[in-house]
């Protein structure tokens, strides 16, 4: 929005000096293009070359002529500081600015005629100045009806154009919403079962972990559709979601988070973390009994690097893309479009090293 | 009179097994004799407290509850607790079975005993076991395959996938916009993983056909196959492929 009103002042205070130039350019290139048709008419008519001479006066005239309505038209419309938007009163000051042009211009060419051949000048041409108003008239009107259309036609396109990227946006969202909207439902159902153990159990740590639930859903559904989340929210949930784990698992795995203190407020993708953890456990740690781990670290260099690594099974050579991996592919590709990198490493440690620009905002 | 069940629960979460502990503690005829946390420490105990009833999860470490089963000469009744949503698991619904979801409710826990206590001494029903096994290992429709440059990996998804070719032990997934990238699956395992829509026109190389020009007959009886990029690629068959393509393309 600021953008826009912005680009309008811009344009407004670039009206006196560089537009009046290219206008002025224009009205050279046309006056002198009108000047040669005119000329060559005239020949045609006579059926013989007109000298030179005639020439040259048909192009100084046609170029004064075309001068003083451009300017006539710019200073006018300058003044009342129009625009096309204003319809009618747009029209009325554009055919008669034109008109006075063509007035002023007649003059000004008996003023030169004069000055050169020595005649006597007198104001105010009458008979010539009936015949160009017509002339006037017409071709203000073709000009008109064709800037008219190919505005028409632009406005179009412009409005086809914001369609289209407004579409892909949307596109985006929805997809980056669907990418992140999937917590596991199998995991639902188990945590639930889980609480409902734990009421009789353990009355705490089942509140505790109905609150933890609830929390780890509500940053799944994402009401606001945000994309981007600090590392601190994204951690935070991480650490809910292992607290989930904890209780249903008991503490069979060591968790290590690492997270570097700059980077707390950094924005990263939104659960980009949470489905690799899953991955790491089903996969990786999944048969493990004693003395698992598992690594997650988030590291700064000219660039963000997360990792998540476990000493589990390790990963194999065929490897095979699940849900975990290949929504992390495209959330990422829907961020960073190739701005980003994958690592997936045996050695020297089991791990995911993800690679990720700094977004500023 | 009831029969009294003697009865054991392998499941790898402790709190579900709590749970299924204290749902079944008003049923007399359920005796419970022991618990396991995998389907390997079950199998153990199967073999060792040869209970008549196992109460079974399915997703678990080491052994899943499937796989546990087909290990198993003479399984006792089973009754499956899972998490899976019921619609996702048609097999359940066959009359030899019966499963509860997570979490159980305690209605559902009643008829299922029910069921147990009405059952016929001696009629025998044999667990469809293959006929789970299949509808539960959703055959992974794999979208993308993963590619190694350096340490980096890239995923290539495989509608982009023009054709796979091995040279010597080396496998290369060329793409539409004319890239060749070295993967470490083999042909054969591709071959096998990778859906209908390619197919092998010779030992070593796996064509996309919804990429396919034209096809044209060579010389040899063998086929050569125009591909739709760019470059349009060429691939010859090789005749020992003929009757399977002429099936699958019909010419």
């Amino acid at each position: 929005m600021s953008d826009r009103v912005q680009h309008q002042e811009a344009s407004i205070n670039n009206f006196s000096s560089k537009k009046w130039y290219k206008v002025n350019g224009y009205g050279l290139v046309s006056g002198m293009g009108i000047g040669l048709v005119l000329y060559l008419l005239n020949c045609a008519f006579k059926g013989e070359w007109i000298n030179l001479r005639s020439l040259f006066f048909q192009l100084i005239f046609s170029i004064v002529i075309t001068f003083c309505i451009i300017n006539s038209i710019f200073i006018s419309q300058r003044l009342l500081k129009l625009t096309n938007e204003k319809g009618w009163l747009f029209l009325v000051v554009y055919y008669l600015s034109s008109i006075i042009g063509m007035l002023v211009a007649i003059e000004v060419i008996y003023l030169m005629q004069a000055w050169i051949f020595n005649h006597e000048y007198h104001f105010f041409h009458l008979e010539e100045a009936r015949s160009s108003i017509m002339i006037v008239i017409i071709i203000c009107t073709v000009i008109y009806v064709y800037t008219f259309q190919k505005r028409v036609m632009q406005t179009k396109l412009r409005e086809k154009d914001i369609a289209v990227l407004r579409l892909s946006q949307m596109k985006t969202r929805a997809e980056l919403a669907t990418l992140q909207s999937k917590i596991n439902p199998h995991f639902l159902y188990n945590s639930l079962n889980a609480i409902a153990s734990l009421i009789h159990e353990n009355p705490d740590k089942a509140e505790r972990m109905t609150i933890q639930l609830s929390k780890l859903f509500r940053y799944s559904i994402n009401q606001n559709q945000e994309s981007l989340v600090t590392v601190e929210e994204e951690m935070e949930i991480v650490s809910t979601y292992l607290d989930i784990e904890k209780v249903r698992f008991g503490d069979r795995i060591n968790f290590i988070l690492s997270v570097d203190n700059e980077l707390i407020k950094t924005k990263i993708p939104r659960f980009l973390i949470q489905p690799l953890i899953e991955n790491a456990l089903k996969h990786g740690l999944k048969d493990m009994v004693n003395g698992a781990e598992l690594r997650i670290g988030v590291q700064k260099t000219d660039k963000i690097i997360i990792t998540i690594g476990d000493n589990g099974v390790p990963f194999p050579d065929e490897l095979e893309t699940g849900y975990g991996l290949q929504s992390t592919y495209e959330k990422l590709k829907l961020l960073y479009n190739e701005d980003y990198e994958v690592q997936i490493t045996n050695q020297p440690v089991k791990q995911i090293t993800i690679f990720i620009p700094f977004i500023n905002e | 009179m009831n029969k009294c069940w003697n009865t054991l629960i392998i499941d790898d979460e402790e709190l579900a097994r709590q749970r299924l502990k204290r749902l079944l503690t008003p049923y007399e005829c359920i005796n419970i004799v022991g618990e396991a946390a995998n389907g390997a420490e079950g199998l153990e105990q199967i073999e060792r407290l040869n209970p008549d009833l196992i109460f079974l999860d399915i997703e678990m470490p080491v052994l899943n509850g499937f796989e546990m089963l087909g290990r198993l000469g003479k399984p006792p009744k089973v009754i499956f607790t899972t998490a899976y949503d019921q619609y996702a698991v048609k097999a359940f619904e066959e009359e030899s079975v019966d499963y509860l979801l997570k979490p159980v409710e305690d209605e559902r826990l009643a008829k299922a005993v029910n069921r147990l206590q009405s059952l016929q001494p001696g009629t025998d029903h044999p667990i469809p076991l293959d006929l789970l096994l299949k509808q539960l290992q959703v055959k992974k429709e794999i979208k993308t395959l993963t590619v190694k440059i350096g340490d980096r990996i890239l995923l290539v998804k495989i509608q982009d996938l023009l054709y796979i070719e091995a040279e010597e032990k080396y496998v290369f997934l060329n793409t539409v916009d004319g890239k060749r990238n070295l993967t470490d699956f083999t042909i054969t395992s591709l071959a096998e993983k990778l859906p209908d829509q390619f197919v092998r026109i010779n030992r070593g190389t796996i064509i996309n056909s919804e990429l396919i020009k034209e096809i044209r007959r060579g010389f040899n009886g063998a086929f050569f196959f125009i591909m739709n990029d760019f470059k349009e690629t060429k691939l010859n068959s090789s005749r020992s492929y003929n009757a399977v393509l002429k099936d699958i393309f019909d010419i």
